[in-house]
């Protein structure tokens, strides 16, 4: 079986400065990735390639049996690629349950007219996406705050939010840019425990882009280095984890690794 | 040859762009502000000018310095009171300040001189050079001259002097030029000192030139915003070339056509390629909301939170939470007064205006600005572009139904077309203008409204006539029979847009403003979002051209001019661009208000409403940037997002359009990944005690309020 996600050979390179350079990475359905890597590896580079936002020098990306190496933003979301926003991006004069709402816009059928006039379909959507949306945010536990302003959350609350509004979306995959930032190691502990289900539950696969070695190790099947632009790395977590150059990367030659090296 | 001396007149007629192309230019490269005022200013300066030499009869020069002076002093007045509260504030927010001031300027005016044009002596001697076969009076080769001067002169000088150099530092980024040691208000003040002298100084120099009323000067705006686009905003050389390559634009299709307007047409097209193509400039303008908050000064602020504060308490001594026995009667209580105040409105509503001829025509020339404002809520408000052209809709849609109706179309039917009409033209305007952001879309939608006044409602083949007749048996001779068929109207497009914003779609617009890209990672183009709110916004506004068309009975293309657009702009302003409660404050307050001032004898048209609107959004923005709804007791307008997508209070106008399937929302995989989770636990991230609502069943209207945790 062909993977879910397939990067091969890209390049990005921002004038002289190369930000990803040939890399190649794979993520099988129904799979927790990682991808990990010190600050400037081009992470967050090759994540916005992934989801469109960065158009890639040279090289390709295969989503979902399909070369979307050229297809915009957009579409990828229609064909079930969501994702979380380093800089979280929900929308402050929005209530919660409003900002998960955007989430579910790719399964809206029902346009302005049909909202403006309250057809009978547009009505039955809403009805249905409001209690999605319940849903949704009781799975990240936010239930409780759904008609607050998005502006009025606590930081960790708005990632747990971003989070909610993207498996609205029901995205075959997903990928979340650094969820555990702002979280205390309780609250990233209960982040991994959520992430690991989503597989089994929702069908999600999911990438992530993490600085927290400990969080990597509870979350994911697979992890991939990046360092430099380059993959250094890559195959299952502990192997990875244990992997002398990758030890240097993130740590120099001290021989002590840890959790907290979240920025 | 008759090209070259079509080149030389425009270059003598563009010298005035140039000349306030360049304060344009760099009041917004230093301070980032797009001046409408700079239009104020000129037509400040020409009018003192010509009251002290014409009616004191000062001789020229004299009364030139004190017009130019009292202009300065004006402009310093302008920056101190209403630009540096809004100093930190959107680029859009800035440009609607200035358009306050050019609004406020042009109601003094019109009351203190007169609407009347004015005829003002000529500066210099009467004296002509000749040039070839054309001959240029004095004064048109001084502007000339000043205005290759300025360019110059303020390119050396922010190029060799200190002060220019942190007038350039303060340009490129405040606070590191603050924190270098740039006094920032020193540099603001320069600007604006030197903006109203150049601008005053054109002002002064063509009046004579040309029969000068209130209306000619945003018309020399145009021309040198399209100028400094030439320059992209940033050249001052290029600004002046700019002023000139427009002027010989215009002089060279003066010459080759009779057509009315065309030189406004190719000025629009001109503004248009130059902002497709010079698109760089806007770069540095981040989406977002057209009206955002405003940082404050201290003073400022605990004088505004003490006012919400009594606010608050008045609120809640009227309506105490929940909870409390005896709340729950006084929230009874006051749920009862509360209907029998909206009775006793709708009655008042319904019944008063058809009391009379007085009081329908204030009625329907209310609803027509409730139609405009709804409109612009959705393009400014929700749609966050800030549009000075719904003067120019208002008049497609007054036309399209006056000629319809000449080509004997019933009058309902013609309505309805105009209205499609002017959705189309939206359409074609909107689909190049949606690429735009902030600035550029207010600059090409003032273009727009200058093309449409001198271009399109000029065409012959329309008509400005429109004899009222009668409507399914009702006859609309009476303004009051008119109102009562323009109020339901009326109601239907607040009660649509209303759903807008409560339906999902609205989150969407929201969204599509605020952060249209990660509304694109989620599978929804932004584009065609703000689309769908762009021609419901124009269908809107056509509508209310139509009725005020009716309204009025003869019109021409005068009466639909960007003052027009500017008016209708700052009126929703004032009533609040984001809130649905705007548009009715903006009706009354427009509407009915400036009719019971000049009571039942007095003319029709006075400039008092644009001397109030210009006031108050120069006091609210920086005091309320969310207009005069905002003071209104916040009653969870959006606190009840899930109400509102249940459709609960959403009005259903009808039950037609069997449903599509549901198709993958019933299949959601969040519901089983819901389902499977228990409620304490709520998915081990922190217990918070939530009610288990049992996934896609239950109607969430029926759902109790979300009482706020925490």
């Amino acid at each position: 079986m062909a993977p879910l996600l397939e990067v091969s050979e890209v390049t990005v390179s921002f004038g002289g400065v190369m930000a990803n350079a040939h890399v190649t990475l794979a993520v099988t359905e129904g799979e927790v990735a990682a991808l990990i890597g010190p600050n400037g590896a081009g992470k967050t580079t090759l994540f916005n390639v992934i989801s469109g936002a960065q158009v890639a020098t040279s090289g390709r990306v295969r989503f979902a049996d399909q070369d979307v190496t050229s297809l915009a933003p957009v579409v990828r979301g229609r064909l079930g690629m969501a994702r979380t926003f380093q800089n979280l991006s929900v929308v402050g004069s929005l209530t919660v349950a409003e900002n998960v709402g955007v989430g579910f816009g790719r399964f809206r059928s029902a346009g302005m007219i049909a909202s403006m006039l309250c057809l009978p379909r547009a009505v039955r959507q809403d009805r249905q996406l409001s209690s999605l949306t319940r849903a949704a945010l009781r799975f990240v536990g936010l239930q409780d705050v759904e008609n607050r302003r998005a502006s009025e959350l606590p930081y960790g609350d708005r990632r747990r939010l971003e989070l909610a509004r993207a498996l609205a979306a029901a995205p075959r995959l997903l990928l979340l840019d650094e969820p555990s930032a702002g979280m205390d190691p309780a609250e990233t502990a209960d982040l991994a425990t959520l992430l690991r289900r989503l597989p089994a539950e929702m069908g999600t696969t999911v990438l992530v882009v993490e600085h927290d070695m400990s969080f990597v190790r509870s979350l994911a099947d697979r992890t991939t280095v990046l360092n430099f632009g380059e993959v250094i790395a890559s195959g299952p977590t502990t192997d990875v984890l244990a992997d002398a150059a990758v030890a240097e990367a993130y740590l120099g030659t001290r021989k002590e690794r840890g959790s907290g090296a979240a920025g | 040859m008759v090209n070259v001396d079509g080149v030389l007149v425009g270059i003598f007629t563009g010298a005035v762009y140039s000349l306030v192309a360049v304060t344009i230019t760099l009041m917004y490269r230093s301070t980032g502000v797009l001046s409408f005022a700079h239009a104020a200013f000129a037509m400040l300066g020409a009018y003192l000018y010509t009251d002290f030499s014409v009616t004191y009869g000062w001789p020229a020069w004299s009364a030139a310095i004190v017009a130019v002076l009292a202009t300065v002093v004006y402009g310093l007045v302008v920056e101190r009171v209403v630009i540096r509260p809004v100093a930190r504030a959107a680029p859009t927010v800035k440009l609607i300040a200035t358009l306050a001031v050019l609004a406020l300027t042009t109601g003094v005016v019109v009351l203190l001189f007169g609407s009347e044009p004015q005829r003002s002596p000529l500066l210099l001697p009467d004296r002509n050079v000749t040039i070839g076969s054309v001959s240029f009076s004095y004064q048109q080769f001084a502007i000339f001259l000043i205005a290759a001067a300025a360019a110059g002169g303020l390119g050396l000088f922010l190029r060799r002097t200190k002060f220019g150099t942190a007038v350039r530092a303060a340009a490129e980024n405040q606070e590191s030029a603050r924190l270098m040691g740039v006094r920032i208000a020193q540099v603001a003040r320069f600007n604006w000192a030197l903006g109203a002298l150049l601008a005053s100084l054109a002002g002064i120099l063509i009046a004579p030139l040309q029969v000068a009323s209130a209306a000619t000067f945003p018309l020399l705006e145009v021309q040198a915003l399209t100028a400094s686009l030439v320059g992209g905003l940033t050249s001052l050389p290029l600004s002046f070339v700019g002023g000139l390559v427009v002027g010989i634009v215009r002089s060279l299709i003066t010459l080759h056509t009779t057509t009315a307007g065309a030189a406004e047409l190719v000025t629009l097209v001109l503004l248009v390629l130059l902002l497709v193509v010079r698109r760089s400039w806007a770069s540095s303008f981040e989406e977002g909301p057209a009206i955002s908050p405003v940082p404050r000064p201290y003073w400022m602020d605990r004088w505004m939170s003490r006012i919400d504060e009594i606010r608050r308490r008045m609120v809640q001594r009227v309506v105490p939470a929940r909870g409390s026995g005896a709340g729950n009667t006084i929230r009874g209580a006051a749920r009862v007064v509360m209907v029998l105040v909206a009775v006793a409105v709708a009655v008042v509503v319904v019944v008063v205006p058809g009391t009379s001829e007085f009081w329908g025509f204030a009625g329907t020339t209310a609803l027509v600005y409730v139609l405009e404002s709804l409109s612009l809520v959705l393009l400014v408000g929700w749609g966050g572009q800030v549009s000075l052209m719904n003067g120019a809709y208002a008049g497609i849609g007054a036309f399209s139904t006056a000629t319809l109706v000449q080509h004997s179309v019933p009058l309902p039917l013609a309505v309805l077309a105009a209205a499609v009409i002017t959705m189309v033209v939206g359409a074609v305007a909107g689909i190049p203008a949606l690429r735009l952001s902030g600035l550029q879309f207010a600059v090409a939608s003032v273009a727009f409204a200058e093309a449409a006044t001198s271009w399109l409602f000029l065409n012959p083949h329309l008509s400005g006539q429109l004899p009222r007749g009668h409507l399914f048996g009702i006859d609309l001779f009476e303004s009051a029979h008119l109102y009562l068929v323009v109020l339901p109207c009326t109601v239907v497009c607040y009660v649509l847009v209303w759903n807008v914003r409560r339906s999902s779609f609205g989150s969407l617009l929201y969204k599509a403003r605020d952060a249209p890209t990660t509304l694109a990672h989620f599978g929804v183009s932004p584009r065609r979002v703000r689309m769908s709110a762009f021609l419901l916004a124009s269908f809107i506004a056509g509508l209310g051209g139509a009725f005020y068309g009716i309204l009025l009975t003869s019109f021409q293309a005068s009466d639909f001019d960007i003052q027009l657009g500017i008016a209708l702009l700052l009126y929703s302003v004032v009533g609040g661009v984001e809130s649905l409660a705007g548009p009715i404050i903006a009706g009354f307050l427009f509407g009915v208000l400036p009719q019971l001032i000049q009571g039942q004898s007095g003319t029709t048209s006075s400039a008092w409403p644009e001397v109030i609107s210009g006031a108050v959004v120069v006091a609210l923005v920086a005091l309320r940037p969310q207009g005069l709804a905002s003071l209104l007791p916040a009653r969870r307008s959006r606190g009840s997002g899930l109400r509102g997508f249940a459709g609960s209070r959403t009005f259903h106008l009808g039950r037609f359009g069997a449903g599509a399937a549901e198709d993958r929302l019933s299949s959601h995989p969040i519901t089983r990944a819901g389902q499977s989770i228990e409620p304490d636990s709520a998915a081990g991230v922190t217990s918070r005690s939530g009610e288990p609502a049992p996934a896609g069943s239950e109607p969430m209207g029926a759902a109790p309020d979300g009482e706020p945790a925490g």
